[in-house]
């Protein structure tokens, strides 16, 4: 079994005139990955993808797909295909004429792209809509037609640009379970765009969260979730409680920092990476109790200032030193006991090492 | 928009105007030369309506249907030189960068704002025996011939300059058909190509398929729309002309129209004249048919 990476990025800068869209990217994607390139618009996140495909060139660094050099050569002959965000299914062909298009193109006999669509249409469920044309198809349907036209081409390489982002909420979420299904069975390296954190963190195996042309980090989804390094991250998936932080000292491998509200806090040496600013805390680690917190847990009295109801929790906001924390309650009361109530006053408690140092 | 529907006499009265024009300047003309076209001529102005056929049975005979054939071929030409020069004008024109769009799409329509007659004109200026493009070849030719001289060669280009006949025969007449109606090509063009969606281009490459097959396979059917309307708005009115041809034609080079307006006017037979121009309008009708079956077959299958 192969172990080298499937993709080499290394020190690729797109600029657009002044504007550099990708800005010195290095990055590695294993084999068989379900890769996510996660981060708001503009980031830079499809200008990767399209460089990857071959509709944009590099103007600096290169990009090596299965160890060959990706220079000059056009996307028609990239071992690579792409989902578009807009499907770009040809409504001039039928689902099947479109499922097989890759293939004639490229000269595969007859009779091979017959058994190939066929088994395409089986793997994305489109039985029965072969001839159906187009306009005659869902926007669900439509998005698996682009995916069984990619996947017959068995790439290296499946390319997926926003594909989630046209379908209701509902067809959204069936669809991410149907990915992470196809890319097991197939086996081909999926790299998605997306600007999701849901669908990045419920579908991916590695995660680039990219701001302005860089990547900030590539981890799995828990890492990135759980320990983010750096503020905009920590800020960017999921929700979070930040405390501002300075440094006052550092040893034995412990540094010792002064926080915002929460005072003096001192964290082991190697979970730091660069000058920490803040500290985090994620809502569903926090707990809002009634009675002062529990000795070796830490601390902060406040008043609830809004409750947002989801069924199974809720979303608690606590007014507290002039900031506003979150934290996510769940509801399993049981009869006689009384909800919380706005306006109350209550401590937020949470343990010392659930909170994340970040950088900036 | 609803109140549209609940208002029809809005409807209507904005109608009024342009069908009333349409109804008093073109129907009823229109009916006037169909009616006389089954008329006899009983004096110098004077016509008699006698439901005759005499006049389709003569618009019918082999020198009439040979100057129709003609028409035919010379306008089927100078519409396929008008695609083949078109297509590559409008996908440049919707490629261009925004900026210069703009530019380009005036430089296509800007002979529009030139009248006809005039643009003809200056054809005859540029393609005449003392025309600007035999100028230019003779500037070429003295060039060549100076080059050649020392060498040796000044022989092979003869010993004096023969300046080309480009005027008054009928590849001038395609020439300035082309010429005239090259931008009711483009623009049905551009308006499809401007809308297709970039992506199934990159798809299509993405799939692995040259620019070459893109095109063919891609482009040209979505364009289809665009293609079939230019080749509409170029054949039918070049089908019918008469001015270029008279202007730009030799001897030879009479059209339908030709015939048509000089029954109309110096052969005095206006009778004739209407029958072959409701020939030439039941065979637009016909290509218009073609085009609705065609438009049909290209989106209605499955």
């Amino acid at each position: 079994m192969n172990r080298a990476p499937i993709v080499r990025i290394e020190g690729v800068t797109k600029r657009f005139g002044d504007f550099a869209a990708v800005d010195g990217v290095s990055l590695e994607i294993p084999r068989n990955a379900f890769f996510a390139l996660l981060g708001p618009s503009g980031c830079g996140k499809t200008t990767l993808l399209r460089m990857l495909a071959g509709f944009e060139q590099p103007s600096e660094g290169r990009i090596l797909i299965d160890g060959e050099e990706m220079a000059g050569v056009p996307p028609n002959r990239r071992p690579v295909n792409m989902v578009f965000q807009s499907y770009a299914v040809f409504p001039h062909m039928t689902v099947a004429e479109n499922i097989g298009y890759g293939l004639r193109v490229t000269g595969v006999p007859r009779r091979e792209i017959e058994t190939r669509v066929a088994r395409a249409v089986a793997m994305v469920r489109l039985q029965g809509f072969e001839r159906r044309r187009p306009d005659q198809l869902s926007g669900g349907q439509k998005q698996r037609v682009a995916l069984a036209r990619a996947l017959v081409k068995e790439p290296k390489l499946l390319l997926l640009d926003e594909p989630l982002s046209a379908l209701d909420r509902k067809l959204r979420e069936e669809m991410q379970l149907e990915l992470v299904r196809l890319q097991h069975e197939v086996g081909i390296t999926f790299v998605i765009v997306t600007h999701d954190q849901d669908e990045a963190l419920s579908m991916a195996t590695h995660i680039a969260v990219m701001n302005q042309g860089r990547i900030l980090q590539i981890s799995d989804p828990r890492t990135l979730y759980e320990r983010p390094r750096t503020r905009f991250v920590a800020d960017f998936i999921g929700q979070v409680n930040v405390f501002d932080a300075r440094p006052t000292g550092r040893r034995d491998g412990i540094v010792r920092l002064a926080v915002e509200g929460l005072g003096e806090i001192e964290i082991p040496a190697e979970e730091t990476a660069g000058e920490v600013v803040a500290l985090a805390v994620r809502p569903e680690k926090v707990q809002v109790r009634e009675s002062p917190p529990p000795p070796g847990t830490l601390g902060i009295e406040g008043r609830i200032g809004q409750i947002a109801y989801f069924g199974d929790h809720s979303r608690i906001f606590v007014e507290a030193g002039g900031r506003r924390l979150v934290c996510i309650h769940h509801n399993r009361s049981r009869a006689g006991e009384a909800p919380l109530r706005e306006g109350e006053s209550c401590y937020l408690s949470f343990r010392p090492e659930d909170l994340v140092p970040l950088s900036s | 928009m609803d109140s549209w529907r609940s208002a029809p006499w809005v409807f209507w009265t904005f109608l009024l105007p342009g069908g009333l024009w349409l109804l008093l300047f073109f129907l009823v003309p229109l009916a006037m030369v169909w009616v006389l076209a089954f008329g006899e001529r009983a004096g110098p102005v004077e016509i008699v309506v006698t439901w005759t056929l005499d006049n389709y049975r003569q618009a019918l005979e082999p020198i009439y249907l040979g100057l129709f054939w003609k028409s035919f071929r010379i306008a089927a030409l100078a519409t396929a030189i008008c695609l083949l020069v078109g297509f590559p004008v409008a996908l440049a024109v919707s490629f261009a960068p925004a900026r210069v769009k703009p530019v380009l799409l005036m430089l296509v329509i800007l002979p529009f704002w030139t009248n006809l007659l005039i643009r003809t004109y200056s054809m005859i200026a540029v393609l005449r025996t003392k025309g600007y493009l035999n100028f230019g070849l003779e500037y070429l030719w003295t060039g060549a011939k100076a080059i050649l001289a020392p060498l040796g060669l000044g022989d092979l280009l003869g010993e004096r300059f023969v300046p080309l006949s480009l005027l008054y025969n009928n590849t001038a007449v395609v020439f300035g058909i082309v010429y005239v109606y090259l931008p009711f090509m483009v623009l049905p063009l551009y308006a499809t190509l401007e809308k297709l969606d970039r992506s199934l281009i990159e798809a299509s490459l993405d799939l692995g398929a040259s620019q070459i097959r893109t095109f063919f396979a891609v482009i040209v059917p979505l364009a289809w729309p665009g293609i079939v309307s230019g080749i509409i708005l170029v054949f039918i009115p070049a089908l019918g002309t008469f001015l270029i041809s008279d202007l730009l034609g030799g001897p030879d080079s009479q059209l339908i129209g030709n015939v048509i307006e000089r029954q109309f006017k110096a052969a005095n037979n206006i009778p004739l004249g209407a029958a072959l121009s409701f020939l030439l309008l039941y065979m637009t009708f016909l290509a218009l048919a073609l085009r609705a079956w065609l438009a049909g077959r290209r989106t209605g299958r499955g």
